[in-house]
């Protein structure tokens, strides 16, 4: 496992090829469309007009339709030698969100210059029939296509390519295909480049209303140990000597009385509400289910981190767990984590016997768990703390902000009422 | 927003072009104003992005329209189907000029563009096509080329997520493109253009000619015959009889017996081509007749025998004392079996070229089968070209052979109650056998006042109702008519009455070149007439149709317009003779080598030469004086000139591009450099005086090194630096004081420039002393 996610974190930096610049002159190809198969019909036509008419002008038509054959083969042949592309590193992007691909394509050529270049990604093989988190592009999004409409000699240029990635995991480009019709529309050439850069495509979180965490946190593990910092919390932390601009009401009189200076009761900082989300995946759940229990966790690991908490990852039957804690950094870690689950491999997983229902490492502090389940919830399964929440992945729509007022709230109230009825994970040992 | 705008100029423009030329080919002005209105609008629909474009509904419903009126097109008679096919395009493409909604419609808009243009080179090859043609070759290729970037752009563009599509392409982002992509595509554009028409000038001078020629029918000939000389002469047909075909046919020269040129002293000439005498359902043919048939290229049993390879005809001895007439004629294309046009009855022609003859010395008719021009054989050959030929005439000679009077009649008993009526209501007598020969001539002219007197000249062709003769509906219902119909009626009424009548189609030689002393016959002079035997061997010519009409018709133009149409009439022959009449023996000669052309560079100079004398001596009379060579002379100076202007300006406009490049995110440098003008007048001056600043070199180094030998005025030109670097790099301004200090300083490096030297340093050798 942790093999796996340093390989994704490597590639997401740099391109994952040795040679991320290798371009391949054989590909060099030109394709007669339909435009330059009328044209060359048209030609024909005009041809056989001219010899059997003796028509000059029908016969200057026909030289000059070879003419343009020659000119624009001579024009794009010279256009394309000098080219050269290379991907920009691929930024994370998430499901259902504009996907962002740069090229920077740059012409050696000291005098020609390249118009009209359309640049699109190219699949070497058939889209496969098992998807899995790591594949090529096409299984997770339509053709990117940039367009470049001038480069002149010795310039470089870039290119940009938006796609709507539709599913999540680490689509793969392989190679890019520079083309052009230039200058007369009749002949397409094209030339073909080998360069592998991956990109990672996290879940659509789906909208989990903050409510379902609070309700969370008020039923969670309390009497967890202070942290060892002072803070506006109830517990005593230390004394300390009085320094202008305290309190009187801080004042500690007692203790103050013992010595010669005047001392100040400090309090200890609260410990802050850390959430587990729990994936589990339910057997026999298909796999639409099971991405959206995986956007579910999103979307409470969103929620939480809006609202300041510590959020952490556990996927028992993955072997996956990251502690909880706060800000952006976490949550990216967390949402590529998500983006990575391989959901493929749960078979296999499954059949060996690996558990379902760990809980997730203890920690300090207060500790909730959400757990998502993808299919129905499990009354039997379950060893998190009294304040886990069950969420079914079926019931996603309900736990929407919206839905807080509407027909779906009583639903999500009676979801947190089965927490409790677990069994009690003490605070500091979240294991039974 | 640029791109899109250019690339709907230059659309429209290919597309208006390609109409014009149909209509230059086709001579319709109408259709050609309707295409400019329709196109100027539509170029106005397409200034906005996206296009404004018609509502669906009103697109389907002028395209069901255009359709319907092509299909009634095709059914009316004599419209080819080349030009129908051609108005149809053309109506589309304007109507898709409305409905532009992405690029691709602009794309199939010039793909129509290029049909039309086909169908206008299929019906004429005249030099107004050949110079549209010209003028659409780069419009077509540059918006090609544009339609490249700009539908590439709306491509990628549309591949966008649907979300932000609808943004985008409502408001497109200008495309990625690096510096100088304007003069980059200029470049491009001409390159395309210079080697197209170059390799496609090099495919028509090398690709064989005369093969496969006729093998698939009419398939590619030119469709238009509307007017013109042809020897079927069928009447009932609808259509428009179209005037202004003004393609020259013929040259011709008068010359007396002893080789004096007549000039237009005869004024106009009536040049025979096909004689018919025969009617049968509205078309003339001919009939077998009794009398003399001498011709050499015929056996009296009527079989041809091998018509023999001559280039002399004699028809009768040349008779001394009389006034003989000579006609040297040259066709500027014959073809197979071209006619010999002739005034009068031939006595010999003398031809330039061998050919063998036949034809008929009673009806005055005869075609010629030219011989092939090639250097390598004798075969004989029917390729086009110019034909020359010289025919001697006496205009009193009659043949005293035909003393036979035929019998001869009209099968229509309603004519011929006419006929009988106009000829007894003058008191002459109907029936031919009790008239006297003496009358025959009073018949005839009888006939020929009637016709002028009842019926009206129009150019206008109607059809004939069913059952009914064209002629009768001519005579009796219409009475109004093209000279066909006057020529037909008259035959027909005095072959009503007997009297041996025939009718002639040729031309109306009317038109006098005085600067070449030649009559020049254009395909619009065709004409048909009648002649009658009004004497045993004395054909008389008759011409029925109304002469102020026939007059105005044939008038040639006068003025300087009349001018500049024969100087238009001269290049057109240039263009005629290099480019349409391009043949397999000019092309091989071409391919041999200059020695062995026979349409040779002298010949195109000769040409040209011809063209530039006329012009200076009849439209031009001012520059009458002027050598000739000084013409294009400063016509290439002008070129060099302008050139040299537009590369300077270019210069200038890339300079001030990538000033305003740099400074275009920095408005408050921007603002501080317009203090600094006088820096750019001192570079200015430098650079006048041969001490320009290279660009490698800062201003303050360059003064400085100036110093070793101009040292007052690299003096000056260091403080002038020095302030330049206060508003440049220090950014602050100058103060007044200090601007009007540096305007002094500009003043005196020009002055210092001017005088000559500027400010030599001491001499080395009075130092040392």
């Amino acid at each position: 496992m942790k093999d796996r996610r340093e390989n994704w974190q490597t590639r997401s930096l740099a391109p994952s090829d040795e040679n991320p610049r290798r371009r391949v002159r054989a590909r060099r190809r030109y394709h007669l469309g339909t435009p330059g198969a009328i044209y060359v019909f048209l030609t024909l036509l005009v041809a056989l007009g001219a010899f059997n008419s003796q028509n000059n002008l029908l016969f200057w038509a026909f030289g000059f339709a070879l003419a343009l054959l020659v000119v624009s083969g001579l024009i794009s042949g010279a256009m394309l030698m000098g080219l050269d592309v290379r991907r920009l590193p691929i930024g994370e992007s998430t499901v259902n969100e504009r996907m962002p691909i740069h090229y920077r394509l740059s012409n050696r050529n000291r005098r020609m210059p390249a118009f009209a270049l359309t640049i699109t990604e190219v699949a070497p093989a058939p889209r496969r029939a098992r998807r899995t988190a790591s594949a090529t592009w096409p299984s997770f999004t339509s053709e990117p296509s940039a367009f470049v409409a001038h480069v002149g000699p010795g310039q470089t240029v870039h290119g940009e390519a938006v796609t709507l990635p539709t599913r999540r995991g680490i689509p793969r480009f392989t190679h890019i295909l520079i083309s052009t019709a230039f200058p007369f529309g009749i002949i397409k050439k094209s030339l073909l480049f080998e360069q592998t850069t991956d990109a990672i495509v996290r879940p659509a979180p789906l909208p989990v209303a903050a409510s379902i965490l609070q309700r969370a946190t008020r039923q969670g593990s309390h009497g967890a140990a202070p942290t060892r910092r002072a803070g506006p919390g109830d517990e005593f932390f230390a004394l300390r000597e009085y320094v202008p601009g305290d309190s009187p009401r801080a004042i500690a009189w007692r203790a103050s009385a013992r010595g010669q200076d005047l001392l100040v009761r400090q309090s200890a900082a609260p410990a802050p509400v850390r959430v587990w989300a729990v994936l589990r995946f339910t057997p026999g759940a298909t796999e639409q289910m099971n991405e959206r229990a995986i956007g579910l966790v999103a979307g409470l690991i969103d929620t939480a981190t809006t609202r300041g908490l510590d959020v952490g990852l556990s996927v028992p039957l993955m072997d996956v767990a990251i502690s909880p804690r706060d800000g952006r950094l976490q949550r990216e870690r967390l949402m590529n984590e998500l983006a990575v689950l391989d959901l493929g491999a749960l078979e296999g997983l499954r059949r060996l016997a690996r558990p379902n229902v760990d809980a997730p490492p203890g920690v300090r502090g207060r500790v909730v768990c959400a757990v998502v389940h993808s299919g129905a919830l499990e009354q039997d399964e379950g060893i998190e703390g009294p304040g886990s929440v069950h969420l079914s992945a079926l019931d996603a729509a309900e736990f929407a902000p919206h839905s807080e007022s509407g027909p779906g709230a009583p639903r999500a109230r009676q979801l947190t009422a089965i927490g409790p009825r677990r069994s009690t994970v003490g605070a500091g040992s979240p294991r039974p | 927003m640029t791109l899109a705008r250019h690339f709907n100029t230059l659309v429209c423009l290919a597309v208006l072009v390609a109409a014009l030329s149909y209509c230059a080919a086709e001579a319709k002005p109408l259709l050609a104003a309707m295409t400019l209105l329709g196109v100027g609008a539509g170029w106005w629909a397409g200034r906005f992005d996206p296009p404004r474009a018609l509502p669906r509904y009103l697109i389907n419903l002028l395209v069901i329209a255009a359709i319907l009126h092509a299909a009634t097109s095709t059914m009316r008679p004599g419209v080819s189907v080349v030009s129908n096919l051609a108005e149809f395009l053309i109506y589309i493409q304007l109507i898709k000029l409305y409905d532009r909604r992405t690029p691709r419609d602009d794309g199939h808009a010039l793909a129509l563009s290029v049909f039309i243009v086909i169908g206008a080179i299929l019906t004429s090859n005249g030099l107004g096509v050949g110079l549209l043609l010209l003028v659409y070759t780069p419009l077509a290729i540059s918006a090609a080329m544009l339609l490249q970037l700009h539908g590439g752009h709306r491509a990628a563009l549309a591949t966008r997520p649907a979300g932000e599509q609808r943004a985008l392409l409502d408001d497109p982002p200008p495309p990625a493109v690096g510096r100088g992509h304007r003069r980059d595509f200029r470049r491009a554009a001409s390159f395309a253009v210079v080697m197209s028409l170059a390799l496609a000038a090099a495919a028509f001078l090398l690709t064989p000619r005369g093969m496969g020629e006729n093998l698939l029918g009419g398939f590619g000939k030119l469709g238009r015959s509307a007017v013109g000389f042809t020897n079927e002469i069928r009447l009932g047909q609808t259509g428009f009889l179209s005037p202004n075909d003004q393609t020259p046919v013929l040259d011709m020269k008068i010359f007396d017996r002893d080789d004096v040129e007549l000039g237009d002293r005869l004024g106009a000439v009536y040049l025979r081509g096909a004689v018919h005498n025969r009617y049968h359902n509205g078309a003339w043919d001919d009939a077998p007749r009794a009398g003399p048939v001498d011709t050499p290229g015929r056996g009296p049993d009527g079989a041809p025998p091998p018509a023999p390879v001559v280039d002399r005809v004699e028809f009768a001895p040349v008779p001394t004392g009389v006034p003989l007439v000579k006609q040297r004629i040259t066709l500027r294309r014959a073809s197979h079996q071209a006619y010999i046009f002739t005034s009068w009855r031939p006595l010999v022609v003398s031809l330039d070229r061998r050919g063998s003859v036949s034809g008929s010395s009673r009806d005055l008719t005869m075609t010629l089968t030219p011989q092939r021009l090639s250097p390598r054989d004798d075969e004989a050959s029917d390729e086009p070209g110019p034909l020359a030929y010289t025919v001697i005439s006496w205009r009193g000679y009659t043949d005293g052979r035909e003393i036979q009077r035929p019998d001869v009649d009209f099968d229509n008993e309603r004519i011929k109650e006419l006929a009988v009526k106009l000829v007894t209501e003058r008191g002459l007598k109907a029936d031919p056998s009790q008239r006297e020969a003496a009358e025959n001539q009073a018949v005839a002219g009888l006939v020929e006042n009637y016709l002028r007197r009842t019926c009206s000249y129009t150019l206008e062709m109607e059809a004939a109702e069913t059952g009914e003769d064209p002629i009768e509906m001519f005579l009796f219902r219409t009475r109004r008519g093209h000279c066909e119909y006057f020529a037909s009626a008259m035959v027909a009424l005095c072959q009503s009455v007997g009297l041996d009548a025939r009718i002639v189609a040729g031309y109306l030689a009317s038109e006098f070149n005085g600067v070449t002393g030649t009559y020049v016959v254009r395909q619009s002079n065709a004409h048909a007439w009648t002649e009658v035997n009004v004497a045993p061997g004395r054909w008389t010519t008759f011409d029925p149709s109304p002469p102020d009409d026939i007059a105005r018709l044939h008038k040639p133009a006068r003025g300087l317009l009349g001018r500049l149409k024969q100087l238009y009439d001269a290049v057109e022959l240039t263009w005629v003779n290099t480019v349409v009449t391009f043949d397999e023996t000019k092309r091989s000669g071409l391919v041999r080598g200059v020695d062995t052309l026979p349409f040779s560079l002298s010949e195109l100079a000769e040409s040209m030469l011809r063209v530039g004398s006329f012009a200076r001596a009849r439209v031009f009379p001012g520059l009458k004086l002027m050598p000739l060579w000084i013409l294009p002379a400063l016509a290439a100076g002008a070129l060099v000139l302008l050139m040299a202007l537009r590369y300077r300006r270019a210069r200038r406009d890339d300079s001030a591009r990538r000033s305003d490049r740099d400074h275009a995110d920095d408005p408050v440098l921007k603002q501080l450099l317009q203090q600094a003008s006088f820096y750019t007048q001192t570079l200015d001056a430098l650079e006048h005086a041969g001490m320009a600043k290279p660009r490698w070199t800062p201003p303050l180094r360059h003064a400085l090194g100036l110093a070793t030998r101009h040292p007052d005025l690299a003096s000056e030109v260091a403080a002038i630096a020095r302030l330049y670097y206060q508003v440049r790099f220090g950014r602050r301004a100058l103060s007044t004081d200090q601007a009007a200090d540096a305007q002094a300083m500009v003043g005196r490096v020009q002055a210092l420039l001017a005088s000559g030297s500027p400010g030599r340093g001491p001499d080395p050798a009075s130092v040392g002393a």
